[in-house]
């Protein structure tokens, strides 16, 4: 028999407020007496609430899933005792997880205190989800010598990279000419650490580090090989061997750390590269990049930054391409793509407004702009700009930035990065 | 109301209009009807189980899941549309609650003195701090640190205290704050500020600690002494703290702001439906209590077989968070507040709120506690709080009644017992907790008529003369040659009998003829209206119900209606 739609829908709003009037009833079953709740809501007041009563019922259900899944992982201790697995007693050796947008996710153990109080100890290993990116490092650092006045440590790291591209180079590049190629890099450090002021620090390092290219199984891009050459591109086809000295001057003075509202930091660098294998790649690589945050009214604040980078060749030698300064990494304009840029020198120039949202998280507004150019003196530095913009999020806590979300954009398109515990 | 709310408001339009068509009668004046009163929750039920709240699911619960069931809530939206918020249900006739294991009455009936204040719920004395201190537990849960003793009378207590730097903050609070949260009525622990030698600890046998990774441990020296090394230092070289009594019963594990506890068979009102939880809002506002969770309640079964509900652990009141002083944003947030989160984000930081310029601590032993930016109504608490959210005008009234009873005298002496040694931190402390309790006085007595103690005097004549005080006067936030008064007399049906100005009287007669032609069962109104100097409109009445029973010859008031 066909009833009408109304008649069903009435039935329907009957049995509900008589099933909601019985399990009213509030009682134990365990308990003889029985008792008679007041009823907050009068029949009509049941009535009008079913509408939203039906739409809340799946929210509802899913809302409770969570909350006993938060009661779940909280009763059954989980996370306490996870880092009490990876983490030791007295704090000195631990594992904290680690992602970043170029070698993916991972993570990382510390043990304080190895081979001499201060020292630390780091093991790194990312990989991203299809493993085309992967990362491994050993760092062994702070160790103090000279009673103190400096500190010496070094890193070995083996990075795999097989989603690079290279757009050629100079700063009118089009993504048209987009090609794809893989790289392995073995880099190992001995790094020297002088501080003769808190807030200051002079570093100097001497590094070995073989580079290999290699093709990708790109279908969508051509592979570099295709493009080009030795001869027309330096460290395609040839393995660089590079002895490198190096050396930092660092300063930096906040008024609090993770997130200040007040820093002056200036990172002065340069640096020379010898190929001891063909000696082919011999060059030298200077720069800065200085960062200032301003206050502005209540933990609002601005931080600008400027960092130039020049790359040059010695007399009868060149520089390997993937060694040429790059925009397109996270650190330079957020926005491109990676590689998206390269040339013998790099200017950046960033503006970001940062203001807090909740306890120990910041959202904020950038802009970036910058160049690659042959040389930054020649054309002026105002031709070939370009920028790009976006707005992002961060976490912080007394240690220093956790966790960095944001949307970059610029004329090739948006770009999202993710950050966590740094990454390598 | 919440901005979910508002949106739903607009909906709620039409279903306005639509039961305005269904039900004509319900926005019509309502008859006055004496309800039976409930019957008292104090007698002997069966002993339930002990049942513990998870802080974590309940915060989501709260944060999230009540929020959007609220805003779905077509019936509620209805009534806030129509500035018709269901009313508190367990008031008697004259809106006052009755004496409960919830509540009893105090202050506001009168006769308090500054040794009551000070006495507050201490039934005994303090520990004594020359006697050995034997360690029984170690205190698991909050903020600061802390541990459980026995003295050598066998009484038990949780000694608690001020964090590093900040010498009388946390002991100071929870001491002043125990004071008037009992003297307003409320079940609290006793609690006793104490200076003992670290000397006269003796840590127990088999005691457990939670450390930092959640493993229960035995409490050794070393972390006893950890736990001392954290702890500030009297000049004297004694510890300051907080010693809370073990409240008397068996704990049953707190109680929620909503519902009602199944197992329980005296709780039969929903606990977001009683008067004393919603009128808490505004109490726990004056004095900064912001961290109403489930958690800081307790009940415990009593030898006498029934639950009694507590408020416990107001070491995070007044200007104190327990481990530090008071973050600005208190008050004006909850702690995860989605909205205000979003607002911030969206507003580019630009939106810089008022609270956020106030911060500062001119003394250490009282930290963050201001009044220039209080708004009691607006008041938000850790997490939202399902009994505050439903609170009326008249669950303000009841509760600013009880706020404003406290005089600047009573107040001293609540103040006195937290003892402070800072110079200047007590005098600032209390002219800070006078001026946020006249913050709540003003904004409630501007809202609903603050007219109360309504007594009838049988003339001579036969005229009945009936007496009224106003709060606001009383309490010196209005001035009683700027305010006047005026009265409707009229029939159950609304018939105007006699209308008059009383200018400045706070008292009126009634011509004994109105109660002689009026037939058996049926009673006159009194609406009493008052008007100060300053305002445009007379206020909302005060509605009085006066009847003749048969068998008597006096006229009694039967009960009230505060009109807003």
């Amino acid at each position: 028999m066909h009833r009408p739609l109304f008649v069903r829908i009435l039935a329907l709003i009957f049995a509900i407020i008589w099933v909601d009037l019985l399990t009213a009833q509030e009682n134990d079953p365990e308990k003889p007496a029985k008792k008679t709740v007041l009823q907050p809501k009068a029949t009509w007041e049941k009535a009008i609430d079913l509408p939203g009563d039906l739409v809340f019922l799946p929210v509802k259900l899913l809302l409770e899933i969570s909350r006993e899944t938060l009661e779940f992982i909280d009763n059954s201790k989980i996370i306490p005792e996870t880092i009490d697995l990876i983490t030791s007693d007295d704090g000195v050796r631990g594992v904290r997880p680690t992602y970043n947008s170029r070698t993916g996710a991972g993570a990382y153990y510390f043990h304080r205190n190895l081979l001499q109080e201060g020292t630390r100890l780091n093991l790194t290993a990312t990989s991203s989800f299809d493993a085309e990116n992967q990362s491994f490092e050993f760092k062994q650092h702070k160790f103090s010598l000279a009673k103190g006045l400096c500190a010496a440590g070094f890193f070995y790291r083996y990075t795999k990279l097989d989603e690079e591209s290279y757009y050629g180079s100079g700063p009118t590049s089009t993504r048209g000419d987009r090609a794809s190629y893989g790289i392995r890099q073995k880099l190992l450090t001995f790094e020297f650490d002088v501080t003769p002021d808190a807030g200051l620090s002079l570093n100097l390092t001497g590094s070995y580090e073989k580079t290999k290219i290699r093709p990708t199984h790109d279908d969508e891009y051509p592979s570099i090989f295709e493009v080009y050459d030795e001869s027309s591109l330096p460290g395609i086809a040839e393995v660089a061997d590079l002895l490198i000295w190096q050396t930092e001057l660092h300063f930096i003075r906040d008024d609090r750390a993770g997130n200040p509202t007040r820093s002056t930091d200036l990172l002065i660098y340069g640096g020379i590269f010898n190929d001891v294998g063909a000696d082919r790649f011999d060059f030298w690589r200077s720069g800065f990049d200085f960062n200032k945050v301003f206050h502005l009214f209540y933990n609002r604040t601005l931080a600008l930054r400027i960092a130039a980078e020049f790359t040059r060749p010695f007399t009868g030698k060149t520089i390997p391409f993937y060694y040429l300064s790059e925009i397109g990494r996270y650190e330079t304009i957020r926005g491109f793509k990676r590689g998206r840029f390269h040339d013998r020198d790099r200017l950046l120039a960033s503006i970001e407004y940062r203001y807090p949202i909740w306890n120990m998280c910041d959202a904020y507004l950038f802009a970036d702009a910058g160049k690659v150019a042959y040389n930054l003196a020649t054309p002026p530095p105002g031709d070939n700009l370009i920028a790009g913009y976006g707005a992002g999020i961060r976490v912080y806590n007394s240690g220093g930035l956790v966790l960095k979300t944001e949307l970059g954009f610029s004329e090739d398109g948006a770009r999202y990065y993710l950050t966590l515990n740094k990454g390598l | 109301m919440t901005a979910a709310e508002k949106i739903m408001n607009s909906t709620l339009l039409f279903f306005t209009v639509l039961l305005g068509i269904i039900f004509p009668g319900c926005g019509g004046p309502a008859c006055f009807v004496v309800t039976d009163p409930l019957p008292d929750d104090r007698v002997a039920v069966p002993e339930m189980a002990r049942r513990d709240i998870n802080i974590i699911g309940d915060g989501f619960d709260k944060q999230f899941t009540e929020q959007l069931e609220q805003a779905l809530d077509l019936s509620r939206s209805y009534r806030s549309l129509r500035n018709k918020r269901k009313e508190a249900m367990n008031v008697d006739a004259f809106d006052n609650v009755a004496n409960s294991s919830w509540f009893e009455n105090r202050i506001h009936l009168g006769g308090w003195t500054p040794e009551k204040i000070r006495r507050g719920p201490d039934k005994g004395t303090q520990p004594d701090t020359s006697e050995v201190w034997t360690i029984f537990r170690a205190k698991a849960e909050g903020v600061t640190p802390g541990f459980s003793i026995i003295d050598e009378q066998g009484q038990r207590y949780v000694i608690k205290f001020d964090p590093l730097g900040f010498s009388g903050l946390s002991t100071g609070a929870e001491v002043v704050s125990t004071k008037l949260f009992y003297a307003a009525g409320f079940h609290v622990p006793e609690n006793y500020i104490v200076c003992f030698t670290p000397a006269h600890l003796r840590l127990g046998d088999n005691v457990k600690i939670t450390d930092e990774k959640s493993r229960k441990r035995p409490m050794t020296q070393a972390d006893l002494q950890a736990q001392l090394a954290r702890i500030a230092r009297q000049p004297d070289g004694t510890i300051r703290a907080v010693a809370s009594k073990y409240i008397p019963g068996k704990p049953k594990g707190p109680f929620r702001y909503q519902s009602t506890r199944k197992d329980d068979l005296n709780d039969i009102v929903p606990h977001q439906h009683r008067r004393e939880l919603r009128g808490l809002k505004y109490i726990a506002a004056w004095l900064n209590h912001y961290d109403t969770k489930a958690n800081n309640t307790y009940t415990s079964y009593l030898d006498k077989g029934y639950l009694r509900h507590w408020l416990i652990d107001f070491g995070s009141t007044l200007g104190s968070q327990g481990d530090e002083p008071m973050p600005a944003y208190v008050g004006h947030e909850n702690t995860i507040d989605p909205l205000a989160i979003f607002a911030r984000l969206a507003t580019l930081g630009l939106w810089v709120k008022p609270w956020e310029k106030k911060w500062h601590v001119p003394y250490q032993s009282i930290g963050h506690f201001e009044s220039d930016d209080f708004d009691p109504q607006s008041y938000d608490p850790i997490i939202p709080n399902p009994a505050f959210e439903n609170a009326t005008l008249r669950d303000a009234f009841w509760a600013a009644r009880i706020i404003v009873s406290f005089s600047d005298e009573l107040l001293r002496a609540a103040v006195e017992t937290g003892q402070y040694t800072e110079p200047g931190a007590a005098d600032y402390l209390l002219k800070r907790l006078i001026e946020r309790r006249d913050i709540v006085g003003r904004y409630v007595f501007s809202r609903i008529n603050p007219l109360d103690g309504f007594k009838l005097l049988h003339q001579p004549d036969g005229r009945i003369e009936l007496r009224f005080v106003d709060l606001a006067v009383v309490c010196g936030l209005e001035q009683a040659t700027a305010s006047g008064y005026r009265y409707i007399l009229a029939k159950k049906n609304g018939k105007t009998l006699d209308s008059q100005l009383l200018g400045r009287a706070n008292h009126l007669q009634i011509a004994a003829k109105y109660f002689a032609e009026m037939p058996a069962g049926d009673y006159l109104q009194v609406k009493i209206f008052s008007k100060r100097h300053a305002a445009k409109k007379w206020s909302q009445p005060t509605i009085l119900y006066l009847e003749k029973p048969e068998a008597q010859k006096s006229v009694r008031i039967l009960g009230l209606r505060r009109v807003y």
